[in-house]
């Protein structure tokens, strides 16, 4: 299954910004990898 | 002026229905933070009371061990006062495909409660959360929110359901209501068992010592979107008055394969010191 999807709706009509610095994003949110992790332990 | 509209949450009581969840708890985060009081409602049965620990003590914080379906007393009593309700809870046990009646109770039937509920109580406004996958298997590409609803599994079909609810209050009864389609979120949290994500599934791999496993080719197309821009989209939905009656896809619109992600997650562990540096790709 492809995805490719439109987000234009929500961004002109709604003012929102979506991060687009997926690995940057991704990397800062491994600093800590226990709290990504978090929901299966506790 | 997204985060004056979001102040204007301020003091308002609102209930975030799988707040202690993945995504429900880092809006439960956001809205304590604008100062808005929050109950959470969860069952527990996703939820993790761990998510939601660092607001205990907080004067703006509850939360409340219900199922979304509860149509007792005490559930009439937790709408009173209620300005915005957050649905965020939803069965997802279409990857097993175990449980589909309990995928149409919760997502469809829970939806339904909630939003008598809401209307008995003279909430202002109903965000919805739904998915993608009402969609089905997109053939219109980019997708936006006119593409036919062509859903393929028994949570799509609930979801899709849910949505219609929601639908007929706003048509109806006009409840304000907004629906907010998630795609492929991702971020802390999330559950890394077969219900979760595959960024946090190839994490706890990872963390294992194992290496991801890629199902098909891995040239699969996900929209990755950040858990955090979710909230600010839920935010936005209970707070510009421009999203009434309306429904959105919430993603970043980013085009990341699976093949990609797993050698990219590799990359980062390895230099995070998070698995072995001599894991290869595959």
């Amino acid at each position: 299954m492809e995805f490719d999807v439109s987000n234009e709706k929500i961004r002109s009509e709604l003012g929102l910004s979506f991060n687009q610095d997926f690995w940057g994003t991704l990397r800062s949110a491994l600093e800590d990898k226990d709290a990504f992790l978090g929901a299966i332990e506790n | 002026m997204t985060q004056e509209l979001f102040n204007t949450l301020a003091g308002r009581k609102v209930i975030v229905t799988c707040g202690a969840g993945f995504i429900g708890s880092h809006l439960c985060e956001e809205l304590v933070k604008v100062g808005a009081d929050v109950v959470c409602m969860d069952d527990l049965s996703a939820g993790k009371r761990g998510n939601v620990d660092l607001f205990k003590g907080r004067n703006n914080f509850t939360f409340a061990h219900k199922d979304i379906c509860d149509t007792d007393e005490e559930m009439k009593a937790l709408f009173k006062g209620v300005d915005t309700v957050f649905h965020n809870a939803a069965s997802k046990k279409n990857i097993c495909l175990d449980k589909p009646e309990r995928d149409l109770e919760v997502n469809a039937g829970g939806a339904l409660n909630l939003l008598r509920h809401a209307m008995d109580a003279g909430v202002r406004k109903f965000v919805q959360a739904s998915t993608g996958s009402v969609y089905g298997e997109p053939q219109i590409f980019p997708t936006t929110e006119s593409h036919p609803f062509e859903p393929v599994s028994y949570y799509g079909v609930s979801k899709l359901a849910g949505e219609r609810y929601v639908d007929v209050f706003h048509k109806l009864y006009g409840l304000d209501t907004t629906i907010l389609r998630y795609f492929h979120v991702y971020g802390p949290r999330q559950e890394s068992n077969e219900f979760g994500g595959v960024v946090s599934i190839f994490l706890r791999r990872i963390t294992e010592g194992k290496n991801p496993v890629v199902f098909g080719h891995g040239e699969q197309v996900r929209s990755f979107t950040y858990v955090k821009d979710l909230v600010a989209a839920n935010l936005a939905a209970a707070t510009n008055p421009a999203a009434t009656g309306q429904a959105y896809n919430a993603a970043s619109g980013i085009r990341v394969t699976i093949n990609d992600l797993a050698k990219g997650m590799l990359e980062i562990s390895i230099l995070k010191a998070i698995c072995p540096s001599n894991m290869g790709t595959r």
